[in-house]
């Protein structure tokens, strides 16, 4: 297992376990059922103790794999091809300020939308000849194309500048 | 059973039903072709849409669709060695290498002409049984229903890809978000935080969105350099002759009856069912060494499974309430839009819509025929349309989709949030399936059980005296155990040599 992978699955498991620490907290003080026997609790609270259980499992393959037997998931060597982080944290990013402009009802839904597609398009076709056109008619496109579909076919209250 | 048939054929051929059940084929079989996208995300990406539509009209469009990209798979699998879909993984070992070797028409026909036999085989048995099963079924109790529902998500998570923990925690994780909002039962909050957000719980929409569709993206992007190898142009016939269906009779047939049999258990889905029917096709074969190597039985062992899988997973959907496969979850999802409650009294209470589904099926299987033999030379071209223009299309149709849901932007950051939780769970090898079953699963679960016990006054005896809840939970321990055995075997084998 390459080291990148191990820190993804220690960071995986760690969060598992955090996430169902949370709920075994916050199930503590559910009361009794008064109608059926079982009540509110018990499900979510053995859920995550199951959880708790396999997280750590999963841990411990990670960081003691003589103990407990190197993982045997196979990683596909063929095919290599760089992957790229930077352009996935990038459409990531554009994407959360896209939502927030958008929440913020600052600017008009088609106008951010085509801006949002054609940015989207300059940073995933890199170098690659007529993006910039394509990305501005594929905005264009998709930004007015929703903007007039969402709100004058399926009658959808779009977000936009009140 | 023939006049309901009938009933159903009559429901389909209104001019508005039979134009979006061809409208679905044609775009699952395209998005299916092209790698990157999956049936997944167009149905995902399709249903806030389906809002807007009848019940019967939504069906089929998704059913259309179902169909379509499990076969459409096989296209960009023979011809790139990139399969559309992870049902046609198995197609790449054979398909590639014939298409490779000068014969790209005769690897696309076999694979066509397989999934309809498939598809054909695994109808008839759907036809048949399906109302056979669901009267069956409507015998359950509380109990019987809680510990079936158990043993669908050990099984699930015991035969997904990669190692079973991470299939066990994927369904648990599943469990536990499904489980915030009001408790049906008691109608006080549970797991809110008391974020008052969270009292009405996450719904199904967007956190599917999230898991398929945005991961998917993010997962895309992150491969987007990666260069396709071409196959250049179809030049042999696409058309198979009858010697080669005589030939590959038994092959056929085999295939069929596992990718069927696969498909009805529930939660397991076309993959599973090509990659054992691929198995037992080698393994039974006089010539195993030719797999791998372009041979025929490769390609319609595993075409011919995938596509049997369709037809088997509708049955427990439709009999019990329970998904087949992960694309079932849409399905149930785009009934519960329209308020209908998938399961066994499906039968009872919209028989127009479990036959219209039913035929549809059978339509969209030669649909599907008909639209690939005519169009799977142009449609092997959208193969290569570059995934820089294609994902920002599919990610803003995205946002607007889940905002339209409840025109609120709680939806949307939901749905991203699941987005990058489910990216970061593939990256590390947890299987989303599991997930997203668990998540629709366990509310149904948690009802049954707590309304058995509250019918025996706690009383938890019944799981192990009733006769079909213990074969239910022996069957959940079964599928535990066994891959935990095989694991121990292997070892022991592997340090003896």
């Amino acid at each position: 297992m390459s080291r990148g992978r191990k820190i993804l699955e220690v960071s995986i498991s760690i969060a598992f376990l955090g996430t169902a620490l949370a709920v075994l907290v916050e199930v503590r003080d559910l009361p009794p059922g008064l109608i059926d026997p079982l009540g509110s609790a018990p499900v979510p609270r053995w859920t995550s103790i199951l959880l708790l259980l396999l997280s750590f499992a999963m841990l411990a393959r990670v960081l003691l794999p003589s103990h407990f037997g190197a993982v045997h998931e196979t990683e596909t060597a063929e095919d290599e091809f760089p992957e790229r982080p930077r352009a996935t944290f990038g459409v990531a990013a554009l994407t959360i300020v896209y939502v927030l402009v958008l929440s913020s009802r600052a600017v008009g839904y088609g106008v951010l939308t085509a801006s949002f597609v054609f940015a989207l398009v300059i940073l995933l076709g890199r170098g690659r000849a007529g993006a910039f056109w394509i990305g501005l008619l594929l905005g264009t496109l998709v930004g007015f194309g929703c903007e007039y579909l969402f709100t004058q076919i399926f009658v959808v209250d779009l977000p936009t500048w009140r | 059973m023939m006049e309901a048939l009938i009933g159903g054929f009559v429901a389909i051929t209104s001019p508005w039903a039979f134009f979006f059940l061809l409208v679905g084929t044609f775009l699952g079989v395209t998005i299916g072709a092209i790698p990157g996208l999956s049936g997944s995300m167009l149905i995902a990406l399709t249903l806030p849409l389906t809002y807007y539509m009848d019940a019967l009209t939504a069906v089929l469009l998704i059913i259309g669709m179902y169909v379509g990209s499990v076969a459409g798979g096989l296209i960009s699998a023979s011809l790139l060695r990139m399969p559309g879909t992870a049902a046609s993984i198995m197609t790449t070992f054979d398909g590639y290498p014939m298409a490779r070797s000068g014969r790209p028409g005769h690897a696309l026909g076999l694979g066509i002409s397989a999934s309809l036999v498939g598809g054909l085989f695994s109808w008839v048995v759907l036809a048949t049984m399906a109302k056979p099963i669901s009267i069956w079924a409507t015998r359950f109790g509380p109990f019987e229903y809680f510990t079936l529902i158990l043993s669908a998500l050990v099984l699930i998570a015991a035969v997904s890809q990669g190692s079973m923990v991470k299939g066990l925690i994927a369904g648990l994780f599943g469990i536990l978000v499904s489980m915030p909002g009001i408790d049906p039962s008691s109608g006080q909050p549970r797991m809110t935080w008391d974020l008052h957000m969270l009292n009405s719980g996450l719904k199904l929409m967007p956190v599917l969105l999230g898991a398929f569709v945005v991961s998917q993206i993010l997962k895309d992007v992150l491969e987007i350099d990666r260069k396709l190898k071409r196959v250049d142009s179809i030049k042999d016939s696409i058309f198979i002759s009858l010697r080669d269906y005589r030939k590959q009779a038994v092959n056929l047939i085999r295939s069929s009856v596992i990718g069927t049999v696969i498909g009805i258990l529930p939660g397991v889905g076309a993959n599973i069912g090509s990659l054992v029917s691929y198995t037992v096709a080698k393994n039974t074969s006089s010539k195993p060494e030719r797999f791998g190597t372009g041979h025929d039985d490769g390609i319609v062992a595993s075409e011919a499974a995938n596509n049997a899988t369709v037809g088997g997973a509708l049955i427990p959907l439709i009999a019990m309430g329970i998904p087949g496969s992960v694309i079932d979850v849409f399905l149930i999802a785009a009934l519960m839009i329209h308020s209908i409650q998938p399961g066994p009294y499906l039968f009872i209470n919209n028989p127009d819509i479990v036959w219209a589904m039913i035929v549809a099926c059978l339509v969209a299987n030669l649909m599907m025929f008909a639209i690939m033999v005519l169009g799977a030379g142009y449609m092997s071209r959208l193969m290569y349309l570059p995934r820089a223009y294609l994902l920002p299309v599919v990610l803003s149709f995205c946002i607007v989709g889940a905002y339209g849901l409840d025109n609120t932007m709680l939806d949307v950051w939901v749905m991203l949030a699941f987005g990058v939780i489910g990216f970061f769970m593939e990256r590390a090898g947890i299987p989303l399936g599991p997930f997203i079953i668990g998540f629709i699963l366990a509310p149904l679960a948690e009802v049954n059980l707590r309304s058995g016990l509250s019918a025996t006054a706690g009383d938890i005896t019944p799981i192990f005296t009733r006769p079909l809840s213990l074969a239910f939970l022996i069957l959940a321990i079964v599928f535990l155990v066994m891959p935990l055995i095989s694991e121990v075997r292997r070892r022991r084998g592997n340090s003896r040599t």
